[in-house]
């Protein structure tokens, strides 16, 4: 077989080849057109189709009717305790705050208290010193200390 | 450039359109609903073909009416219809791959048939079962081949061996000059017979 023979050959194997390609296609494409499909669904539209589809179980749905049941006891169960953990604390709370008042008044008391003390020592002292006489008038106010009665005399 | 050639008029049927002076054709709803029944299997062969995936194929071929349909009153009749179809075929095809490859991460439901399977729908000709069995190899060879052409190679080559068009008919539709179309159409080739065993 020469070069020219085998060239053909070969043309004619792909020739062939690329013909049966052309006619599958044809084919699988004749089949799937026609192969009824159904209508491409929505995200939401197949969520709300499988949702209602796993409701309808009725093994799930005795789980679902149970949780539900223990969710409408349990849950306001839950919010009783809940607000009366909230009222214990806040009463603590008060309490604590009322008592902190009350030393706060107590210590403003004691400190209005050391302060009255503290002027009373202060006006004894204005006092003493203004009662004090300068050297100059020494003489006089030693004739006042001596009284009336030795000053007449 | 202007022109008053109108759909069924394209498609060798008397024109129900109305010619308008500017070269715009007016074109009513009729005629799109005749074009799309036409070229609907056609569009579907091609993206089947492209895609592997029959349920992509006719999402895809539904999206190629549904845009034709948009832009029917601005298609202005300068190639064929069905010429027009494909082109918007390629580019949501394209959308496609890319909106794939950019989903690369997510767990999708691909239909996509492998080549062995792709293989199997052989005509039932008159052939011996030898003669079946070494066309059904050929025939996988060829998709194992498409499948590792790049994007563009694939497109022209599938224009040509499968939907059997014209070389300036697929330059048309892919937007190419003829002789990018014969180069890609020649590499696509060399490739194939390679791996049927011929050439190299």
């Amino acid at each position: 077989m020469n070069y020219e023979e085998r060239q053909n050959q070969e043309d004619a194997q792909v020739e062939a080849a690329l013909n049966n390609f052309r006619l599958s296609i044809h084919r699988w494409s004749e089949q799937e057109y026609v192969r009824p499909r159904a209508i491409e669904r929505t995200r939401w539209s197949r969520f709300g189709n499988s949702f209602w589809r796993t409701i309808a179980n009725p093994a799930l749905g005795g789980t679902l009717a149970a949780a539900l049941a223990i969710a409408s006891v349990g849950v306001p169960a839950g919010l009783y305790h809940e607000r009366a953990v909230a009222a214990q604390r806040q009463a603590a709370l008060d309490l604590q705050r009322k008592q902190a008042a009350e030393l706060a008044l107590k210590a403003q008391a004691a400190a209005a208290a050391d302060s009255v003390d503290d002027a009373a020592f202060l006006d004894d002292i204005d006092r003493d010193i203004a009662q004090a006489t300068p050297d100059a008038m020494q003489p006089l106010a030693s004739l006042m200390n001596e009284g009336p009665g030795k000053s007449s005399q | 450039m202007a022109t008053t050639t109108t759909v069924l008029e394209s498609m060798g049927k008397p024109s129900a359109a109305i010619a308008v002076p500017a070269g715009r054709v007016v074109r009513d709803a009729a005629e799109f609903a005749e074009a799309a029944a036409r070229y609907r299997p056609q569009i579907f062969r091609f993206l089947l073909a492209s895609l592997r995936d029959p349920d992509a194929a006719e999402t895809l071929t539904q999206d190629c009416l549904l845009k034709a349909h948009r832009n029917w009153a601005s298609f202005r009749g300068d190639s064929s219809v069905m010429t027009w179809l494909l082109r918007i075929a390629i580019n949501l095809q394209k959308d496609h791959w890319r909106s794939r490859r950019m989903q690369f991460w997510k767990q999708t439901n691909s239909n996509a048939v492998d080549a062995d399977d792709a293989s199997q729908w052989l005509p039932s000709g008159e052939s011996s079962p030898e003669q079946q069995v070494v066309a059904k190899d050929q025939v996988r060879q060829v998709w194992l081949t498409v499948k590792n052409l790049s994007e563009r190679q694939r497109t022209v080559f599938m224009l040509r061996h499968v939907e059997e068009m014209e070389i300036h008919e697929i330059a048309q539709t892919v937007g190419l000059s003829e002789g990018t179309v014969k180069a890609h159409l020649s590499r696509a080739m060399v490739r194939v017979r390679a791996e049927l065993g011929g050439k190299r």
